[in-house]
């Protein structure tokens, strides 16, 4: 490694990974790039537009952006389906390896930014939603998967349009019977965006959404839910379960409004609005780095957290949070490193 | 025309603002090497900081590096200064200020606006007038938290509170009127948790829904809950709210028992309305800085993310865009620090390394570009100047040009002129019963979207081609008639979506003109169903599939129809 | 329905329900409505709503909620339990409202004879000659009762 012009390792090529590897490449500092998987982008890569037709301030297509932009970024080393394998600290440096099919490599590194991002919760460990059993029963995810891919929403039953849909929020957030006590602040901001969308494309689409409390999201957040609230029927309850109904209807049970019955409400879709759980791999890259895990099992860049020096954070590694937030903490780690990288030289 | 490295990049930095994120913002380019005119409206900072609850120790923690600011040579403070306007391009702004009577001029490179919010009361909402039985949650902010000793005015506000019991009720409205946000939820569970561990009164909060989206709220409102405040929650703008003399009671029904219940509180906790001073939104239209809906800074749009405003060297931190917690507003501070840095230091982007020509003999000075630039890049004396720093080369001014006198490299009329006559050469050695088709479409989303498919299968009823431009702003209506004269069968216009447009409102100016190209070519004998406009953003190929498969099919069918008439 | 006026409720209900065994979690429920949504009793009896129940406890409707019947019809099936995702424990505060009902003198007169019962057989449902002779017939040895052994255990 060049000590005049030090090297930082990043660990995650999502939109956190991206960023942070432009906003360094931007000041002329180099930049190693390791990724998992066989591609760049991370989740958002996956998510559709949510203009309806305006647009809805999501993200997604920030990735793309940031893709484009890597083309010109010259100082970025991307290495994909790596993994590293083992990280320890020299000196002022982190020596590294990764692995990777066809052979891994090796590298020293001034400073480490972390962006591994987050693990969906798994629909299955709410049995009483029957994912996976009930074919019509969908996350978030599959929508947002089956908007971007083709632009239309259709029950995986029979591949026909949809009359009515029904998203349930919080599923897996906010449930200490799971230890998630958290918020995954995104899951209200998604479904009603694409509430919103289909709605758009297919005015006559009964489609309802049961919560406990919304969260806010984007700029004029009260007036979106007023014009939501117009052609969308909330609910405020989350259903006990879905059972099938027929022609493979789903029925989702539930406290009515005037909280004095239980009530059944038949939809041809269900949408679990799944929240975000920390990254698989947190676990073990806590024991690499010596970096604690916080309660919730996220890498958190919280600094009152004694984490070892030089080690930095972006994105859903550390919390779930918004592609917006994902990018502006990107942005912060990015400063935090030049400074930290800064003082390093002068000293 | 001034080239990018002519153009002075005065390295200080202005930031504007009376809080946390500023000190911050001014600690952090300090560390960076940059000298700092800082510019305080109030007399001194805010002391606003919230309950531990919500992020306050780290705030805490940083009131200790932020007394050490003035010891810095580099670093300058002015209190109680206003910021009256800005003039100038990106690396050389003047900045006017006023202290008592006294008016002078900074110069410097670039300037962040990381201002506070003014919070009101919402008496008015509520139909109600100050008392001592009723306080903001800004009065109770500052008589709970031990941090704010020294705070004017609080042992005022503490004796307001002596007369909570065991026996007695405190109601919080909170986010009934408006819909709620994060800050006014994380500042009212903290101090109901307080106030009921400090006077064990029983605490009831009034809200449409618990704001929980940030770290550890959602514990903290367990923890409320647990320890006894109880939650009502409504879809509308909940209790009905009676005066009765001194008296002020609330009516409202349980949605849990559907039951009606009456409280009169001891103590009424209201929320307040968050609005930036009218100075600073006087400032914003004068310096044509962007805002949103509601008055606040930084309008709804992606492409500023995080801190970026719509003038380049002008940046935007804190809750000046929107209330949010403070340990947010330090992140958005070393965000809005690092965009500075590359601002000074960073390497040029791409599109700035392209030259833009103002043909002298051609230019009027109209003035037309200078209106319609959406970055405030036009200057002009004696004659046009498009600031190289400024500019972002969208392309609007010259496809605006009524003398198409303004030229981007790379997209000039010429280079566009020739893509269509190889078009069009290439077209007279194809059979004609398959269209031929051109798009015209935004290099960052259409562009994309183009190269996506390019990797995928596709089956296109026709010859297409695509034109690359920098923003569909930069259309010109002359492309779209030539390309029919040239001989086209069609042609697709393709924008980002409203709202999501790199150069502001690129895309609408695109649709504008496409609307008004309609009328020139149904005038000039052409079928108008040839010519096609789409929103598409970058991540939605299906739509580009969807007119490659299925409207070059229609249209062949249309083409084939009228030569078979 | 008659306005209520919140300040005559007891605020201090919440916590004596928190107090007893079973009812420690109490007043960790959101009202989300799963525990109502998946109880098979409030499906036939849908005046018997776990979360109707929980919140009039956190609103203190101590005297109105105590002498309900309903109380009693809870099946213990568990299902509110396993489902509520603030372990909120409702079946074991449903154990604690019955305490709290008995000590009231509020118990269902089914409950007292159910009570004498256990206190002089040890069982609740009576062993005698007919049963042991229809015991001896299927080859099963004949029961006893011992009710002094279970009247040991609740002295202690």
């Amino acid at each position: 490694m060049n000590l005049d012009n030090p090297k930082v390792l990043i660990l995650g090529g999502g939109i956190a990974g991206l960023t942070a590897a432009l906003a360094l490449n931007r000041l002329g500092i180099p930049v190693e790039l390791i990724e998992k998987s066989e591609a760049l982008g991370g989740m958002v890569r996956s998510f559709c537009c949510k203009a309806s037709p305006v647009c809805q301030q999501c993200g997604a297509c920030l990735v793309n952006d940031a893709l484009k932009m890597l083309v010109g970024a010259h100082n970025v080393d991307v290495h994909l389906q790596a993994e590293l394998k083992e990280i320890k600290m020299d000196a002022k440096e982190f020596l590294y390896t990764y692995s990777r099919p066809g052979g891994g490599g090796e590298g020293r590194a001034a400073a480490l930014l972390l962006a591994t991002g987050f693990t969906p919760f798994r629909a299955e460990d709410k049995p009483q939603y029957r994912y996976g059993l009930l074919s019509n029963v969908l996350t978030g995810l599959d929508l947002e998967r089956q908007l971007r891919e083709t632009g239309k929403v259709i029950k995986p039953s029979d591949q026909a349009p949809p009359q009515s849909m029904a998203f349930i929020q919080c599923v897996g957030s906010r449930d200490l019977h799971l230890n998630h006590p958290f918020c995954s602040q995104v899951c209200c901001g998604y479904a009603l965006r694409m509430a919103n969308l289909i709605k758009h494309k297919n005015p006559q689409m009964e489609i309802t959404v049961f919560y406990m409390d919304i969260q806010s999201f984007g700029k004029d957040f009260p007036n979106f839910l007023n014009q939501t609230r117009k052609q969308i029927r909330f609910i405020r309850s989350i259903p006990g379960e879905i059972s099938a109904g027929d022609q493979d209807q789903l029925i989702f049970t539930f406290q009515s409004d005037d909280g004095l019955t239980s009530q059944k409400l038949a939809a041809d879709l269900a949408v679990l609005s799944v929240g975000m759980m920390p990254g698989l791999d947190n676990p073990v890259l806590s024991k690499m780095l010596g970096h604690p895990l916080n309660a919730d099992g996220f890498l958190p860049a919280n600094p009152d957290v004694s984490r070892p020096e030089g080690i930095f954070s972006a994105g859903a590694v550390s919390g779930p949070k918004s592609i917006s937030r994902s990018i502006a903490q990107a942005y912060q780690a990015v400063e935090e490193v030049a400074a930290f990288l800064s003082k390093r030289s002068s000293v | 025309m001034m080239t990018l490295s002519e153009v002075q990049k005065i390295p200080k930095v202005l930031i504007f603002g009376n809080g946390p994120t500023a000190q911050e913002t001014a600690g952090q380019l300090l560390d960076l090497g940059y000298e700092i005119i800082e510019i305080n409206p109030a007399e001194d900072f805010s002391q606003d900081i919230s309950c531990p609850a919500t992020g306050s120790s780290p705030v805490q923690d940083y009131m200790e590096k932020w007394g050490t600011l003035a010891n810095n040579p580099r670093y300058v403070l002015f209190n109680q200064t206003a910021l009256q306007t800005i003039e100038g391009f990106a690396g050389e702004f003047q900045v006017r200020l006023k202290r008592d009577q006294k008016e002078w001029i900074e110069t410097v490179g670039a300037i962040v606006l990381a201002p506070e919010l003014i919070s009101t009361g919402r008496f008015e909402d509520y139909a109600l007038t100050p008392s001592n039985q009723i306080m903001t949650l800004e009065e109770l902010n500052a008589a709970v938290c031990s941090s704010g000793e020294g705070i004017e005015g609080k042992a005022e506000k503490e004796t307001r509170l002596k007369g909570l019991t065991p026996q007695t009720y405190v109601a919080f409205l909170v986010g009934l009127k408006a819909e709620g946000n994060v800050l006014d939820m994380a500042r009212t569970l903290s101090l109901a948790q307080e106030l009921g561990r400090k006077y064990q009164s029983q605490i009831c909060v009034f809200c449409r829904n618990v704001k929980v989206a940030e770290e550890g709220l959602e514990r903290l409102y367990q923890a409320c809950r647990d320890e006894g405040v109880l939650f009502f929650k409504f879809d509308d703008e909940g209790p009905e709210i009676i005066r009765s003399g001194e008296r002020v009671i609330l009516h409202f029904t349980d949605m849990v028992l559907s039951q009606p219940f009456e409280l009169v509180p001891d103590l009424l906790v209201l929320d307040s309305v968050h609005s930036l001073s009218e100075k600073l939104q006087g400032l914003a239209v004068s310096a044509r800085i962007n805002t949103d809906g509601n008055g606040l800074l930084q309008p709804a749009n992606v492409h500023l993310l995080p801190q970026a405003s719509n003038r380049a060297g002008i940046f935007l931190a804190g809750p000046g865009k929107g209330p949010l917690l403070p340990r947010t507003g330090l992140e958005e501070a070393k965000a809005a620090a690092l965009m500075v840095h590359h601002f000074f230091q960073g390497e040029t982007l791409e599109n700035q390394q392209r030259e833009v020509t103002v043909d002298k003999g051609l230019c009027t000075i109209c003035l037309t570009c200078l209106r319609f630039c959406p970055h405030q890049a036009i200057g002009w004396s004696h004659r046009i100047f498009i600031h190289p720093l400024a500019c972002q080369r969208c392309g609007i001014c010259a496809s605006e040009c009524p003398m198409d006198a303004i030229q981007i490299a790379g997209y000039a009329d010429l280079e566009v002129e020739s893509k269509l006559t190889r078009f069009r050469q290439k077209w007279q050695e194809v059979e004609t019963t398959q269209p031929k088709v051109v798009i015209f479409g935004c290099q960052r989303s259409a562009g994309v979207a183009w190269e996506e498919v390019q990797r995928s299968t596709f089956n296109v009823k026709g010859h297409l081609d695509f034109i690359s431009l920098p923003c569909a702003g930069k259309l010109d209506p002359d492309y779209v008639l030539k390309v029919l004269a040239m001989g086209a069968d069609g042609v697709v216009v393709l924008a980002c979506p409203e709202e999501n447009c790199k150069s502001i409102y690129g895309n609408t100016y695109a649709h504008g003109r496409f609307e008004e190209i309609r009328d020139y070519v149904e005038e000039t004998g052409f079928d108008p169903r040839r010519i096609r406009f789409e929103y598409l953003s970058s991540n939605m190929v299906w739509k580009l599939k969807e007119i490659m498969e299925e409207w070059m099919e229609e249209l062949g069918g249309m083409i084939n129809q009228q030569s078979a008439a | 329905m008659e306005r209520i006026d919140l300040k005559k409720l007891d605020p201090e209900f919440k916590h004596r329900v928190a107090g007893e065994l079973g009812g420690e979690h109490i007043k960790k429920c959101f009202a989300c409505g799963i525990c109502s949504a998946r109880c098979p009793i409030e499906k036939i009896e849908p005046e018997y709503n776990p979360r109707k129940i929980i919140r009039m406890i956190l609103l203190g409707l101590e005297d109105e909620l105590l002498k309900e019947e309903f109380l009693w019809h809870c099946s213990t099936c568990y299902t509110c339990q396993e489902s509520c995702p603030q372990r909120v424990n409702f079946t074991e505060v449903i154990f604690a409202l019955r305490n709290l009902a008995v000590r009231k003198g509020l118990a269902p007169a089914g409950m007292a004879a159910a009570q004498n019962l256990l206190s002089q057989q040890g069982r609740m449902y009576e062993v005698g000659d007919f049963e042991n002779e229809k015991r001896q017939e299927m080859g099963l040895p004949k029961i006893k009762g011992n009710p002094e052994d279970y009247q040991k255990l609740l002295k202690k």
